[in-house]
């Protein structure tokens, strides 16, 4: 190998060294490096909690809950939930989250004129909190034992 | 005149790192990688994130760091193309240098776009490192159109054109150094977090429960397990003793029979018991098999039968 191609791979192995172990040192991210400390706290709540969006329908006024995935897309719904959770953690993160769900109403109303999703016109898009208990026998079919809404954004 | 030995220490660093190898196992590896990674991305659309809540967007350092911007959609439909069209060049070892590196860039920038959106997923990650190193690797020496192109307009006979070495070792040992820090952050992450509670409590157990509503796992074997504490217990202990011992993988072929497939159990596990699945994680393995070995032990029944004939 020449002096050149061994200084290249040298550089790699070391970016990789440093990328890694710096962000297991500091438990901070710089994606494509992490900590990965996915399910790395200890929780020992028996409640199952996850934040979710519900469509309003205009005419009919029942729930569409396939919604919020149209109005996340192309994020996974799941992933959006856990961004608000982190969202608001923050300071001022409520007022943050409120914005982001009005946002969200918007983008739905306009892909729904593009024609980009099969919903219905939506009055509201409503952010709640569903939370099961863990002592209950668990079926993931069962709906939630709680439900609170955070916020609703409206169209204007 | 005398000749200077390296120091023992340096030579092994060399020896791990860049003992001569034959070009096979790295070419098999880039032709399954990239294939897979294709297969795994090819309904890949981020055209749609041009349009998301500008109140969302959280750029991660890249992003910031080189004030990437955000394509519009029409541009990023021609990026993620031209993406897909790279990696299946790379798979076919077809302008390889040029594809790998095409491939690395184009998959960092849109792979890495939804993480700016409130949320770093960890799926994805080790896929643009190995991108990185196949970018940097000679990984289409052989078994490749490249090759193959090259071998039909010098009109040499066919054979092995490529000798042994190091180039051939390198990458290989830097994707095994990239999965081993993967799963070490994972143990110490634990460990820093929460200590030895993570195994002596019922974090586990309650964990197979709640990620039933959470992530809606694969099956709902979960909460079965979660009927036996101790059992838990030994998952939760096994899991953080193979994360931290992972790394022990690199220097040992004993530890890496244990070590590697023990990994992937566990991700196999995660992805029906708790729902997150690392495919691409998965796929990285593949860079463990000595594919050169694996060839011969195939073709070596069909010599045997020739020369017995």
């Amino acid at each position: 190998m020449s002096t050149r191609r061994l200084l290249v791979a040298h550089g790699m192995i070391l970016a990789l060294l440093a990328g890694g172990l710096y962000d297991i040192a500091t438990g901070r991210e710089h994606w494509p490096f992490s900590p990965y400390a996915m399910f790395a706290d200890v929780n020992l709540s028996r409640t199952a909690a996850k934040l979710v969006l519900i469509g309003i329908d205009e005419g009919s006024g029942l729930e569409v809950p396939r919604a919020g995935a149209w109005a996340a897309h192309p994020l996974s719904a799941g992933r959006l939930g856990v961004a608000l959770e982190l969202q608001l953690a923050e300071p001022q993160g409520a007022q943050r989250v409120a914005l982001i769900v009005t946002q969200l109403l918007t983008r739905y109303e306009q892909m729904r004129l593009q024609g980009r999703h099969a919903g219905p016109r939506l009055a509201s898009l409503r952010l709640y909190r569903l939370e099961w208990d863990l002592d209950a026998a668990v079926d993931r079919a069962r709906p939630a034992d709680r439900r609170t809404l955070i916020v609703e954004a409206r169209l204007p | 005149m005398r000749r200077i030995s390296p120091h023992p220490l340096a030579a092994r660093w060399l020896g791990f790192w860049f003992a001569p190898a034959p070009p096979t196992t790295l070419a098999v590896c880039r032709i399954l990688f990239f294939g897979a990674i294709f297969a795994q991305y090819f309904r890949f659309d981020v055209r749609g994130v041009g349009d998301l809540p500008q109140a969302l967007w959280t750029p991660t350092w890249p992003f910031a760091a080189f004030d990437l911007p955000l394509a519009t959609a029409p541009v990023l439909g021609w990026l993620q193309s031209a993406w897909k069209v790279a990696l299946l060049m790379s798979c076919a070892g077809l302008v390889t240098r040029v594809s790998t590196l095409a491939s690395f860039v184009l998959g960092f920038y849109l792979l890495g776009l939804p993480h700016n959106f409130g949320k770093v997923n960890h799926d994805d990650a080790i896929i643009v490192l190995v991108l990185a190193i196949m970018a940097l690797a000679r990984a289409g020496d052989v078994l490749s159109l490249d090759a193959t192109i090259a071998r039909l307009s010098s009109r040499r006979p066919p054979g092995p054109v490529a000798r042994p070495s190091g180039e051939y070792t390198w990458p290989l040992r830097c994707v095994w150094l990239a999965l081993a820090l993967v799963y070490l952050a994972a143990g110490v992450g634990k460990l820093t977090s929460s200590g030895l509670e993570w195994i002596g409590s019922n974090n586990l157990a309650l964990l197979l429960l709640r990620t039933q509503y959470e992530y809606q796992p694969a099956t709902a074997w979960g909460p079965w397990l979660a009927r036996w504490p101790g059992l838990c217990h030994a998952l939760a202990a096994a899991t953080i003793l193979m994360e931290l011992s992972y790394p022990l993988a690199l220097a040992s072929r004993r530890a890496r029979l244990l070590l590697v497939p023990s990994a992937v159990a566990m991700q196999l596990a995660i992805g029906l018991l708790i729902g997150p699945r690392f495919y691409t994680l998965l796929t990285c393995n593949l860079f463990w098999v000595p594919w050169e070995s694996v060839l011969a032990w195939v073709r070596s029944p069909a010599v045997t039968r020739r020369s017995g004939g």
